[in-house]
């Protein structure tokens, strides 16, 4: 019989990706098209798969053959949407993240971890000014999107749909119990944006800017107390009730590049950010290996401020308030120093 | 595509391959321990390759099978290796790059695009005293190389054959031309890790701390003085013929992520930036243009500072200078102060 050994070595890798609770031999005919027997023989390596077979079977697995076979190329493959202002819906996103949230929480044992670069989105979403004026100066400034070219921003732009969309999604988040390492840096991003928008005399009134400034503000004091409580939760509910569990780690020598780990069991994912604010997916074993060797180190350098280390806790969000009031107050001009 | 055309499109790529004065059926039969008959079968698609023997082709002919089976198809395909101890070093890394810059440079029509999160690295390699900074931290902080734990900083870790690499590197480098977008906060990074080292004391010699600061104010007048003439050049010399212009565009608004876009000729690619130090690459079409149109779109919201804008570009390369100068003030007080 002919030795089919390396296609038994490739389903091995794509039984280790099915979460346990999935049939696996139920996925694979079904991605076949073929009964449970066929799957079954082509699992024992009885049968030869097809290229269309093992085509399939990649795609749908996001398994680089080139890795899985070993061959010199070092090939990954990776997925994700493009956000293009032609053919973009804003609402349809929302809820595509808040649906895969949904399926997160549901894992019994899930985790999230986020090297920042700039402060997690998630954090904006509870706050409507601040998480609006985020949504603004994404589709206007960095996705340009046509039907803002000419638009200055103010509340009324962005749809309540949008803001409550993006609540549930924040509130999904704070169920996952999650891992953040910060830099005093990461508020800078929006710092610089809301000052380009001031610069630009892109707010219709002065009033919205304050009040973007005292939603920010806000959602600073708010992150602070999930740091001190070490768990996450809505504005106004009680820590105690939370699931997510939130270890926020902090150090001012390596800014991240907004790096997404999600683990689900055994199972990790990575999501990497581009181009402003497009993330791609893989799970592509050696890069989740590595991304996650690589932000263990950085987190084994840095300062641990949840439930604990007061000090150093007070002495972070110090920082960055600090920053905030240096904005709010001087007016730092462009290619300015705060 | 259809299982036949890809078997069609997978041997005549291998006939492509093999030197004209062999046949693919002997190749074949005895790389693969068939018959000619047998080959001819799986070459007309009577029987299927199997797993093994694909393998054993992709192999003996250095082929990506994740292109033969088009799994970039609502997929990006990257590549890339990680810098590790073992077996991808910072010495592999940097022939990697070099690799890179003379695969551009082949090219008449070449260009480069740098969307900065930190100051671009091609500076760094300029200067060996900066260099060999990023190298211990890269090494010892960022990557834990297993033999960098105890030890404490010293410029000995830019040995002759790192220098000569940072030399080639440099070199080719200034001969592509390029656009640079940079942001007030890029060299908030390596001020910060100067600072770290000195609080964790990894400096033996508090010369070498200051010498460092004094480099990193030398390659910001070097960034200022390429970008006033619009041409590349080496430190403290004067630009090559050959050498490439260079366009610095300077945005508030985005801090960018040290993507790179390299474009030859008609084929553009794209480096994104990962764990630190890290590239992966893609000529994935769809992405590149992505990429490209979203980098497009942060320069028409940037100011241009090369050649024209004196009082602008005066203005940035000024602010970058007095922070450094700031973060050299606040850290030769001692500690204890």
């Amino acid at each position: 019989m002919e030795n089919l050994d390396q296609q038994v070595l490739f389903f091995q890798t794509l039984k280790n990706k099915v979460l346990p609770h999935l049939s696996f031999v139920d996925e694979i005919a079904q991605l076949l098209h073929i009964s449970e027997d066929s799957a079954y023989r082509r699992i024992r390596g009885d049968k030869p798969l097809g290229f269309e077979e093992i085509r399939t079977l990649c795609i749908h697995f996001q398994v680089s053959l080139d890795q899985l076979l070993n061959l010199p190329t070092h090939n990954m493959l990776f997925s994700g949407r493009y956000i293009k202002p032609d053919d973009f819906d804003f609402k349809s996103y929302l809820e595509v993240i808040l649906s895969q949230f949904k399926t997160i929480t549901q894992h019994p044992d899930k985790e999230f971890i986020y090297l920042c670069k700039d402060i997690p989105v998630y954090h904006y979403y509870i706050f409507p000014e601040i998480a609006a004026f985020k949504f603004f100066s994404w589709m206007k400034t960095l996705l340009n999107f046509p039907l803002l070219k000419e638009q200055a921003f103010s509340f009324s732009v962005i749809s309540e749909e949008f803001l409550l969309l993006a609540r549930k999604i924040a509130e999904a988040y704070y169920q996952v119990p999650s891992i953040e390492i910060l830099n005093p840096d990461n508020i800078l991003t929006t710092l610089r944006q809301i000052e380009f928008y001031k610069d630009a005399g892109l707010f219709e009134s002065a009033k919205d800017i304050e009040k973007v400034y005292d939603s920010l503000e806000t959602m600073v004091i708010h992150m602070r107390s999930m740091a001190e409580a070490g768990k996450k939760f809505a504005p106004g509910n009680s820590p105690s009730l939370s699931r997510g569990d939130y270890q926020l780690y902090v150090n001012d020598f390596y800014v991240g590049d907004n790096t997404n780990i999600l683990r689900l069991g055994d199972h990790h994912s990575c999501f990497i950010n581009h181009s402003g604010t497009n993330y791609l997916q893989t799970t592509d074993q050696k890069y989740c290996e590595y991304s996650l060797k690589f932000i263990r180190n950085i987190i084994s350098k840095s300062s641990y401020i949840s439930e604990v280390g007061e000090k150093e806790r007070d002495r972070f969000f110090h920082q960055i308030t600090n920053r905030i009031r240096i904005f709010r107050e001087s007016s730092v001009k462009t290619m300015g120093k705060y | 595509m259809s299982e036949q055309h890809r078997n069609s499109v997978l041997f005549s790529r291998l006939k492509s391959i093999l030197p004209s004065n062999l046949s693919l059926a002997d190749y074949l039969a005895e790389l693969l321990e068939i018959s000619r008959d047998s080959v001819y079968r799986r070459i007309k698609g009577e029987k299927q390759l199997s797993f093994n023997e694909l393998t054993r082709i992709a192999i003996a002919f250095n082929i990506s099978l994740d292109e033969l089976f088009n799994l970039n198809e609502g997929h990006v395909i990257f590549h890339g290796q990680f810098v590790n101890s073992s077996d991808f070093r910072l010495e592999s890394y940097l022939e990697s790059m070099l690799n890179n810059i003379e695969l551009i440079n082949r090219s008449d029509d070449r260009e480069l695009f740098y969307i900065s999160k930190d100051i671009p690295v091609f500076y760094y390699l300029m200067f060996p005293e900066i260099a060999a900074f990023k190298f211990f931290i890269w090494t010892k902080t960022q990557m834990n190389f297993d033999e960098m734990k105890q030890g404490k900083f010293s410029f000995s870790i830019l040995t002759p054959a790192l220098s000569q690499l940072c030399d080639k590197i440099s070199s080719g480098y200034t001969k592509i031309s390029g656009t640079e977008i940079l942001n007030a906060d890029n060299i908030l990074n390596d001020l910060r890790q100067l600072e770290y080292y000195r609080e964790t004391e990894m400096f033996e010699d508090k010369s070498d701390f200051l010498l460092i600061y004094e480099r990193l104010t030398q390659m910001v007048k070097h960034m200022e003085l390429q970008a006033s003439l619009g041409i590349k050049c080496l430190p403290g010399k004067e630009p090559l013929p050959d050498a490439g212009e260079i366009k610095v565009y300077v945005n508030d608004f985005f801090v960018g992520d040290n993507t790179i876009i390299a474009r030859i000729d008609d084929t553009r690619v794209v480096y994104l930036n990962h764990s630190a130090i890290n590239f992966i690459s893609t000529t994935s079409i769809e992405f590149v243009d992505y990429s490209f149109d979203f980098i497009q779109n942060i320069i028409k919201k940037s100011s241009l500072i090369s050649v024209i804008s004196e009082r602008d570009r005066k203005k940035f390369f000024n602010l970058f200078l007095e922070r450094i100068e700031e973060y050299k003030l606040r850290n030769i007080q001692p500690l204890n102060i």
